[in-house]
């Protein structure tokens, strides 16, 4: 369902007092009339007047949209099986049932998540948390990434990797009689000869940077080449864009993470690629700087370092479920 | 994956939470049992019992030794009702991605976000009643109208809008409060 009213959140909202509890109130009976489905202009205009009336309206408006916006993640046939069943208490009483029939105790979330069907016609995988160096065939090695899934073909002078997950990290040299190496990258061919080079998979396309030698990129019928520091990643406009390589992002290999200034949330997701579960940050802390060196495979204590020099606070609510908020004044 | 945090918060450890200390290891083992016919499964009693201590540090509160065990009765009792409704909640998942097919299923991240928005609505709509839950099921996530959500649900318009009322301050509550 869209918004019914286009409005820009205020900036810096989350550090707005808390409204009181008439205007939130007042809000919640806005929201529901607008939500209807049936509020006339006049009916969105009043209720963008009453905002405007009062930072404490639009701070309370604010939250409520927020409430919705996430709500709204849930794909609607989900929602209905899993929370729609009638009373809470008959609803925990089936929950519960269910829970004994499937046996789910013993696999639950961490035993489905590692075996993704990807993983049955991989080759090579590694599991969340897990990173994997191989030697695939004289002057080819490959280092996989946590929850990275590679399919690999090098018989007779063939040499094809597909990425089917995940990340890697190759390392290619020539070799004789070997044909040259060709990757799949999901959305397009890399080809190399002699080359270092990382290549993620993420929802909006592939990322390649290169370390050592060149590699050559066929996609979409345009062949890009690549050389050594440089790296290419989709835009927001799908579009590839070339940039530079930052030898730190292969920190991963040792095991570690370099941050240099980077954004609190953009550190989370990174950590959250290493671990099974979630981690989620307050937008409010979103934003703030960090650098460092980090473990990658202690989440937890990565952030809760950090709790020392940001004004944060870590709490974990389930063995899956890392919370990262504002500290309480 | 067993938890690490008691370990490598040893550093940091305080005089407040030093008897932690002796209730870990007086107490653990009980506990442990204790979890372990509950769940069924010694991974997850192992890490049922570590959040256990971590609510006790996170409490900070000092803990008599006559009191010990009832205190970590309670906070166990609670841990495992949570655990067993995540553990149902994935399950519903589970299900769910079963019956989405294979070339539209979300990737890995996708999925944990999903399952991670699913716990937070349960939390949220927790206690309502069922139709002001399923009001807001409808108009929230199904896009339907109040008019449609009425007829659907066999109630009156301003019901709908009551129970739109009642499912929003539920979750407001459940976060702001």
């Amino acid at each position: 369902m869209p918004d019914a009213l286009n409005l820009k959140p205020a900036a810096g909202r989350s550090s707005d007092a808390a409204p009181s509890e008439a205007v939130v109130r007042e809000a919640i009976v806005w929201w529901t009339r607008l939500q209807s489905g049936v509020a006339d202009a006049q009916a969105r205009e009043s209720c963008r007047a009453w905002i405007a009336q009062d930072p404490a309206h639009r701070v309370a408006w604010d939250r409520l949209q927020d409430i919705g916006r996430d709500a709204r993640r849930v794909p609607a046939a989900l929602a209905h099986t899993a929370l729609n069943a009638p009373a809470s208490r008959g609803r925990r009483a089936a929950l519960r049932s269910l829970l004994t029939v499937a046996g789910v105790a013993a696999t639950g979330w961490a035993g489905y998540r590692h075996a993704p069907w990807q993983r049955l016609v991989a080759d090579y995988s590694t599991r969340v948390g897990e990173r994997q160096a191989l030697a695939l065939a004289d002057g080819l090695r490959v280092t996989l990434n946590s929850d990275s899934a590679v399919r690999v073909n090098v018989s007779g002078n063939v040499r094809d990797i597909a990425l089917l997950r995940g990340e890697m990290l190759v390392q290619a040299e020539p070799h004789p009689g070997a044909s040259t190496l060709r990757v799949d990258t999901g959305d397009g061919q890399l080809q190399a000869e002699r080359a270092r080079f990382d290549l993620r998979r993420t929802a909006d396309g592939a990322r390649v940077g290169v370390y050592e030698g060149s590699v050559a990129l066929l996609r979409h019928g345009v062949l890009t080449q690549l050389a050594a520091g440089e790296r290419l990643f989709p835009a927001e406009d799908g579009e590839l864009q070339r940039g530079a390589t930052d030898p730190d992002r292969l920190a991963w290999v040792d095991g570690m993470v370099v941050a240099k200034e980077w954004r609190l949330d953009d550190f989370a997701e990174h950590l959250a690629r290493q671990r099974v579960g979630v981690i989620r940050v307050d937008p409010a802390v979103g934003g703030l700087r960090l650098s460092g060196v980090f473990p990658l495979d202690d989440a937890e204590r990565a952030l809760k370092a950090l709790e020392h020099s940001l004004p944060i606070t870590v709490t974990r609510h389930t063995q899956y479920w890392l919370q990262v908020g504002p500290r309480d004044a | 994956m067993s938890s690490t945090l008691l370990s490598s918060s040893a550093p940091c450890v305080d005089a407040q939470v030093a008897p932690v200390d002796g209730l870990y290891r007086d107490h653990r083992p009980w506990l442990f049992g204790w979890l372990r016919r509950k769940l069924g499964c010694e991974h997850r009693a192992e890490d049922l019992a570590q959040d256990v201590f971590v609510r006790v540090i996170q409490g900070r509160k000092q803990v008599r030794a006559n009191e010990a065990r009832a205190l970590l009765t309670t906070i166990a009792k609670g841990l495992v009702v949570d655990h067993q409704r995540h553990a149902a909640l994935e399950h519903a998942y589970l299900a769910y991605l079963a019956s989405v097919p294979e070339t539209y299923a979300p990737s890995p991240e996708a999925q944990a976000e999903q399952l991670q928005a699913l716990v937070q609505l349960d939390r949220l709509l927790d206690g309502l009643p069922p139709k002001a839950r399923a009001a807001f099921l409808l108009s929230q996530l199904d896009g339907l109208t109040y008019p449609e959500i009425a007829e659907r649900l066999d109630v009156s318009l301003s019901s709908v809008q009551q129970y739109m009322v009642r499912a929003m301050s539920a979750c407001y509550a459940a976060i702001h409060a």
